[in-house]
């Protein structure tokens, strides 16, 4: 709705406590194609930079990619050690009893949170050492990638 | 089609209305600044003048924003040093960082010195002094708009990330739980695998729908409250620092400012002083 004078006087939502609904404030035209102009370059900046970035694979980090959690817990590895007896019983090993942490809250990082197959076999050497080298150790272990999970060793015997 | 622009014109530029929730955004974007970068830029953690300077102009800056003092140019200041961090600084490149820069860059295109500002108490008292109608609390608010589309985006573009079968499968999630709550064998645990699936599968499909849907009245009622419990979550189990409080925070963009501005109008008492008799 348009006023005698040309500007926009269309209503506002919020009424003032005590002064009643507003006409809109006019402002100068320079203003109101300025505000445009920005408007337009913001909405680019936001839709087409993270587009430029995601899909198109650009750098520049003027424009931000939302990939959260992008490569959080990749590597990690599900590990499970076990001793094969001559008698081909199974005894699953609990690796944080093993190395002496009854309270696994209290082991090292690296034996918390085994990444790769360095890690998997760090841990292994240790339990090793604990076991002796008598024991058939072996150990079963995944690793997280992108697509999932990967098998990284099945029935692996530990040195 | 002329009549679309033209109503996306008026939605985009002409959103003329009440400043509380832009003063509200602004007071809790400077709390979470000084919650991020407050103690890393005390001034006797880098005593070079180069870093004395830059730390003392981050603070008044974000201290004349809190405050509502010269707010739009205390807004402005803000979302520059912000921008310098963010681009200077490899360490600081992160989503939640960014959010803070972008977010505060747009509300430095409100008005946002009209309500609960040192700017609002110096316009009253003027008024008062030459009889004058109090000034009202409206205001183009045309960067809540900006705000909106870019929670919007946000939402939108981290769901498309996560469609590949490794997430939608619920293994990424795995892997996170196997990577920050590391120690116990989860496999072992009957369901976790598909509590995992589900979660993904909720997570996914609840960004599709918040990023389009929080722009529909009728669904946002619905959508604000599903879009905070996720963010809760996400705050709680995971590191995301001020992401989550950024984004619940910025949900303020949604609500039409009138609804919030009489809110507050009606949590207001009245009150005449203690009858001491």
């Amino acid at each position: 709705m348009r006023s005698d004078s040309g500007h926009q006087v269309e209503r506002v939502q919020v009424d003032g406590a005590d002064q009643g609904p507003r006409p809109l404030p006019s402002e100068p035209q320079f203003v109101i194609v300025c505000r445009g102009i920005i408007f337009v370059l913001m909405v680019l900046h936001i839709v087409g930079g993270t587009f430029y970035r995601q899909v198109l694979k650009g750098k520049s980090y003027v424009f931000r990619p939302w990939r959260m959690f992008h490569a959080k817990g990749l590597h990690i590895c599900d590990v499970e050690f076990f001793i094969r007896h001559p008698d081909g019983r199974i005894e699953k090993i609990d690796h944080f009893k093993t190395l002496g942490y009854d309270d696994f809250l209290k082991a090292p990082p690296y034996i918390r949170r085994i990444h790769g197959e360095e890690g998997v076999l760090r841990v292994g050497r240790l339990i090793r050492a604990k076991v002796g080298h008598a024991a058939d150790l072996r150990v079963n272990a995944r690793i997280a990638i992108r697509q999932g999970w990967k098998p990284l060793y099945t029935d692996k015997r530990v040195e | 089609m002329l009549n679309r622009l033209q109503r996306f014109r008026y939605w985009a530029l002409c959103y003329y209305d009440s400043t509380r929730s832009v003063a509200l955004i602004r007071i809790g974007l400077a709390l979470l600044i000084w919650s991020r970068w407050g103690d890393e830029f005390l001034l006797f953690r880098d005593i070079h003048l180069s870093a004395i300077l830059f730390n003392s102009a981050f603070f008044l800056a974000t201290a004349l924003m809190f405050v509502g003092l010269w707010t739009r140019v205390a807004s402005l200041a803000t979302a520059i040093i912000l921008w310098f961090m963010y681009l200077e600084h490899e360490s600081w490149r992160h989503h939640h960082i960014y959010l803070l820069v972008i977010a505060t860059s747009l509300i430095a295109l409100t008005p946002s010195d009209r309500s609960y500002s040192c700017d609002r108490w110096f316009a009253l008292r003027r008024a008062s002094r030459l009889g004058l109608p109090a000034p009202p609390e409206i205001g183009n608010l045309w960067g809540l708009r900006l705000i909106s589309i870019q929670m919007s985006m946000i939402y939108f573009w981290s769901g498309y990330e996560k469609l590949y079968w490794g997430f939608l499968s619920g293994a990424r999630m795995q892997h996170y739980i196997y990577n920050d709550y590391s120690g116990p064998d989860y496999k072992n645990i009957p369901g976790f695998a598909f509590l995992c699936f589900v979660s993904a599968i909720i997570t996914v499909s609840l960004e599709f729908v918040l990023s389009f849907g929080l722009f529909i009245p009728k669904l946002r009622k619905l959508l604000i409250p599903a879009g905070i419990v996720l963010h809760i979550l996400f705050y709680v189990l995971l590191p995301v620092r001020t992401f989550s409080l950024n984004m619940m925070l910025l949900y303020l963009a949604f609500i039409p400012a009138a609804s919030i501005h009489r809110f507050i109008d009606n949590m207001h008492g009245d009150y005449s002083g203690l009858d001491k008799s």
